[in-house]
């Protein structure tokens, strides 16, 4: 199953939060909305933040529930959690048709080695009460988004 | 199998006795009466005293020692012997009538105490004949308040090595390369020469003296321990256990050392915690002791033609975790044609029709088959590739090095049906030329066996959490070593091995997991880029048949020399 997240119109955009205000008012003063131009940026804004809430149910779906509750975006079964870097911008690029987006995002991913293997040094492992390994890497999460009638969806995961 | 009391065969081939309790009782019952015997005589020290110790979260313990070495101890009445290294003395005895007895490390200067508490049978070592203990710290009480330090269990002798004389005359080379286990060679006993890991206590009394002690585990079941001036290098020990004849070895010992040095310990900086294998609520005495031969498949040759032949056989196929941080294979050998003529040994001629494909041919006869392989070039020209022979009949492997700067190759050729387990792999070593258009012909010159990696230690970084050292404890054993995820050197095993040196700083290096598992284990080690690359044989009831790729990083963890303790095969 697909994260989909309705397209907003106009009115519940701007009822949203601080989150969203506060970029949105640095745009554009509310009383200037009229022109094409500016309609344009609310619509690639909301396009945003549609895009940005479901990477966030997509991570509370994961570090909740586990990879194999993402079972439909073919990640790595070592993937035990996946943090974005607060330190980074997220870059989203849109395609010209509006219908289609690219989102890199840095992060820090958890992976979790499981030592089930029967090579000697994996039952020395789990001799040692050592069954399983994680540790933490950056990656870059490159998501792609495409726009249906439903709103926007997850349509491939990847890390770069 | 003829009994000897030091087998002249391995000692993981040797077939000990399953001593009974009751076996072990009655061969206890003289020793416990007359105490332990000493070559260099016992101190007299502890006659007229009683020693009373105070174990923390243990038992409370008292002996009264008369003369003439009587120890009164619960009642019972037996011998004691005791021996003083300084101001610290080891004093041991057996409980006439059980199968218990003790080794009192006791400071006169402070009244610290450790006790080892040690019994035959009831476990939790599987087999009577095999020597449990239990290490309490304590101290002995005295007139006056007690004393507020305590022994502990240390890290600080992971990495040392010493070389130890008895005044027995018996030498041992003892490897302190882990927080909990040791790996020693017992130079005048054990024919070959073979090291052996055994799980080990480590104690620190002082900041010179350590006290030390090591179960043969899986083998004898002796016990084997010490207290040792780090400066000085002497110590006083015990030995307690049962040979390969079933004979009682039960002595008291001084000995002298030699300092070989001190190798690398990969703690974090300030990390001095020394248990790191507790087993939480643990019985008395239970440790974490590495039982291999309890958990390895074991196959007979029916078995394991039926798996093969049901198609279970894996070259290359999957991803090997002990390969995850392995340097990428080669396409390099595609399109050469060239043969390797082996000095005893088979012809080999290869068509290597791609990166992943060849063709072999044995000496000459028959039509060429096909076979998966993988190869890695290590240093230009250098190269170690690994493919199966389809249809031997032990289902032979090649782990080949060619030099083809120098026309030389050498082949570990692992085989199965061995006579012990059938998936067990055995091996040889093959000298050999290439001979094949632009490859030189290096004439009667080979590659030749190597002190070199003699006294080694790498660390491997296969891939995360999956690490391992090794150390080349003698001409012909590989020990292995696997950290905890704090990066202390704890569990360890060992098993045969064999080390050739293919050019400068490039060395091809193997290793058996005999009774454990089964494995050959082969690396091409290139020291000028600290990495190898390699190639694992192995069978098994669920994996089949595979060659699968070993590759990681290394970390240099010091060089013992040692060659003079070996003589010729050195």
């Amino acid at each position: 199953m697909s994260e989909k997240i309705p397209a907003t119109d106009r009115r519940s955009f701007l009822k949203t939060g601080a989150l969203v205000a506060a970029p949105l008012a640095a745009i554009a003063p509310v009383a200037a909305l009229a022109d094409d131009g500016s309609r344009a940026k609310l619509a690639r804004l909301e396009d945003e933040r549609a895009i940005e809430a479901l990477h966030r149910a997509f991570l509370r779906r994961l570090n909740g529930k586990g990879v194999e509750a993402c079972g439909e975006f073919g990640l790595d079964e070592a993937l035990s959690s996946l943090a974005d870097d607060p330190a980074d911008e997220p870059r989203i690029a849109f395609g010209d048709d509006g219908r289609r987006a690219t989102a890199r995002r840095a992060c820090k991913v958890e992976l979790e080695a499981h030592f089930t293997g029967d090579s000697t040094l994996e039952r020395m492992a789990r001799h040692q009460g050592h069954g399983s390994h994680r540790h933490e890497e950056a990656r870059v999460l490159v998501a792609d988004y495409v726009k249906g009638q439903d709103g926007w969806a997850i349509e491939r995961l990847r890390f770069a | 199998m003829a009994q000897q009391a030091y087998p002249d065969v391995p000692l993981f081939r040797y077939d000990y006795t399953d001593l009974s309790e009751a076996q072990v009782v009655a061969r206890l019952a003289g020793p416990a009466k007359a105490g332990p015997t000493g070559k260099s005589g016992l101190a007299a020290s502890m006659a007229g005293r009683t020693l009373r110790f105070v174990a923390d979260g243990g038992p409370t313990l008292s002996w009264s020692f008369g003369p003439n070495n009587r120890v009164t101890f619960d009642g019972k009445e037996g011998g004691y012997g005791a021996l003083d290294l300084d101001h610290v003395t080891l004093i041991a005895h057996l409980v006439p009538g059980t199968a218990t007895g003790h080794a009192i490390v006791w400071d006169r200067a402070s009244n610290l105490a450790t006790v080892f508490e040690l019994w035959f049978g009831g476990g939790p070592a599987p087999k009577a004949r095999e020597v449990n203990r239990a290490v309490w710290h304590g101290y002995v009480a005295g007139p006056g308040d007690p004393p507020t330090e305590r022994h502990k269990p240390t890290l600080r002798c992971e990495g040392r090595a010493l070389a130890w004389t008895e005044d027995t005359g018996l030498r041992t080379v003892e490897y302190y390369c882990s927080v909990t286990y040791t790996h020693f060679v017992e130079l005048d006993r054990l024919p070959e020469k073979r090291g052996y890991s055994a799980p080990a206590d480590y104690v620190q009394l002082t900041e010179d003296l350590y006290a030390f002690a090591r179960v043969e585990a899986e083998f004898s079941g002796l016990l084997h321990m010490y207290v040792y001036d780090a400066n000085r290098l002497t110590s006083v020990g015990l030995r307690l256990g049962f040979d390969g004849l079933d004979s009682l070895e039960y002595y008291m010992f001084r000995g002298t050392g030699e300092w070989l040095g001190q190798n690398a310990r990969f703690e974090k900086l300030g990390d001095f915690s020394a248990d790191p294998l507790k087993i939480p609520d643990g019985k008395k005495g239970e440790r974490r002791i590495y039982r291999p031969l309890a958990t390895m498949d074991k196959m007979t040759p029916a078995e394991v033609d039926a798996v093969i032949a049901a198609g279970n056989v894996h070259v290359f196929d999957r991803a090997s975790p002990m390969a995850g941080n392995g340097t990428a294979s080669s396409a390099a050998l595609a399109g050469k044609a060239f043969t390797i003529e082996y000095d005893g040994g088979p012809k080999v001629e290869y068509r290597m029709k791609g990166a992943e494909t060849l063709d072999w041919r044995m000496d000459g006869q028959g039509g060429w088959t096909e076979a998966r392989y993988n190869a890695w070039e290590m240093m230009p020209g250098a190269f170690i590739f690994g493919h199966l022979f389809e249809g031997t009949k032990n289902h032979d492997g090649h782990i080949v090095v060619v030099d083809l700067d120098a026309g030389l190759a050498t082949a570990f050729h692992g085989f199965l049906n061995t006579p012990f387990f059938a998936n067990e792999a055995g091996a040889e070593t093959l000298f050999g030329k290439i001979v094949g258009t632009g490859i030189p012909d290096p004439g009667s010159k080979r590659h030749q066996r190597t002190t070199d990696l003699l006294g080694r230690a790498f660390t491997w970084e296969y891939s995360p959490g999956l690490n391992s050292m090794h150390l080349y404890s003698t001409p012909n054993t590989t020990s292995w070593i696997i950290p905890t995820p704090d990066g202390h050197f704890a569990t360890e095993w060992s098993g045969s091995g064999d080390f050739i040196k293919i050019r400068d700083q490039l060395y091809f290096a193997r290793w058996q997991e005999e009774a454990c598992n089964g494995t050959l284990g082969t690396i091409l080690i290139n020291m000028r880029t600290m990495h190898d690359a390699g190639i694992g044989y192995h069978m098994g009831k669920q994996g089949g048949l595979s060659m699968s790729a070993v590759g990681a990083p290394a970390r240099h963890a010091g060089k013992f020399d040692v060659a003079r303790f070996f003589g010729d095969k050195a």
